[in-house]
C-alpha cells in the first residue's frame, strides 16, 4: 500500500467526537474533595470512638460535665436533613427551568443558616454550663468534631450564596448548581453520623 | 550473577520483613475489652473506607461514561462516512 493510499483510508476513517463528560470537571473536583474531608472526619471519629471505648463501665459524659442536648439537636438534624431535601427539589427545577429554582434555593439556604444558628446558640448554652474545649477529652472532642462541621456548614452556605447570586443574574450554570450542591449533601449526610456518635 | 541470586536476595528480603508480634502502640492491648474492639473495627474501618469510596466512584464514572458513548467508550461522528 502506498503512502498515498493510506492517507486516503486513514482520511476516510469516521472521526472520533466527544460529546458529553461522564462528569464535569467541578463536580468530579468536588468528588476527590469530599473523599478526603470524608477521611478527615473518618479519623475525627475513629479517635473519638477509640477514647470513649476507654472509658467502658465509667460514666459518659464523664461526672461533671454536662449531658448534650440530645432531643433539641435532633430537631435541628431534621431541619439540615430538610435543606438537603429541598436542594434536590432545587436541582429538579432548575433542569426544567432556572428562574423556578430560586425559592427552593433560598429556602434550602434559610434551612441551613438555621442548623447554624441553632447550633451557635447551643454552644453559648454549652460553655455557659461549664463545658469547653479544655474541660475534658469530651469537650475537647465535642467543640473539635461539631465545630469541624460547622465550619463546613458556613463554607458551604457561602458557597451556595454565590450560586443564588448567579441564579438572580441568570448565570448560573448546571455545572456550578451541581458542585456546589455535591458539597452540600455532603456537610447534610456526614451529620447523621456525628450526631450518632457524639451526642448518642 | 547466578541465577540464583536474586532468589536468594529476596529470601533474604521476606526474612528481614517478616512480621512479628510486637506492642508497637501500648493501647492496643488494653485490658477493655471494648477498647481492642474499638481498635479493631476502626482499623478495619480506615483500611476499607477509603478503597470502596474510590472504587465506588471509579465505577459510577465507567457507568456514565458508557450511558453516555456507548461499550467502547468511542463515539464516531456519523456525517463523517
Amino acid at each position: 500500500m502506498s503512502a498515498q493510499s493510506a492517507t486516503a483510508e486513514f482520511d476516510r476513517r469516521p472521526e472520533p467526537v466527544r460529546r458529553e463528560k461522564a462528569v464535569s470537571n467541578g463536580v468530579l473536583g468536588m468528588i476527590m474533595f469530599i473523599f478526603t474531608e470524608v477521611m478527615f472526619f473518618s479519623g475525627l471519629i475513629s479517635a473519638h470512638t477509640i477514647v470513649r471505648s476507654q472509658s467502658a463501665g465509667q460514666m459518659w459524659p464523664p461526672f461533671g460535665q454536662p449531658r448534650l442536648p440530645v432531643e433539641e439537636t435532633a430537631v435541628n438534624t431534621a431541619a439540615l436533613m430538610a435543606s438537603g431535601l429541598v436542594l434536590v427539589l432545587t436541582w429538579l427545577a432548575f433542569r426544567r427551568d432556572p428562574q423556578r429554582a430560586r425559592i427552593p434555593l433560598l429556602l434550602a439556604i434559610g434551612l441551613g443558616a438555621f442548623f447554624v444558628l441553632f447550633q451557635g446558640a447551643e454552644w453559648v448554652a454549652l460553655l455557659g454550663e461549664g463545658l469547653t474545649i479544655r474541660s475534658s477529652t469530651y469537650g475537647a472532642f465535642f467543640y473539635l468534631i461539631v465545630g469541624a462541621h460547622g465550619l463546613h456548614a458556613v463554607g458551604a452556605l457561602l458557597a451556595l450564596g454565590w450560586t443564588w447570586t448567579r441564579l438572580d443574574r441568570g448565570r448560573l450554570t448546571a455545572e456550578q448548581l451541581a458542585t456546589v450542591s455535591a458539597f452540600w449533601y455532603f456537610v447534610v449526610l456526614v451529620w447523621p453520623v456525628l450526631y450518632w456518635r457524639v451526642y448518642l | 550473577m547466578s541465577k540464583l541470586t536474586p532468589i536468594f536476595a529476596l529470601a533474604l528480603l521476606l526474612l528481614a520483613i517478616w512480621p512479628d508480634v510486637a506492642q508497637a502502640c501500648a493501647v492496643c492491648f488494653d485490658a477493655t475489652d471494648e477498647n481492642r474492639q474499638a481498635f479493631l473495627g476502626t482499623t478495619i474501618f480506615l483500611s476499607l473506607f477509603p478503597l470502596g469510596m474510590v472504587a465506588g466512584a471509579g465505577l459510577w464514572v465507567r457507568k456514565r461514561s458508557q450511558e453516555l458513548n456507548g461499550e467502547d467508550g468511542t463515539v464516531f461522528r456519523e456525517d463523517a462516512e
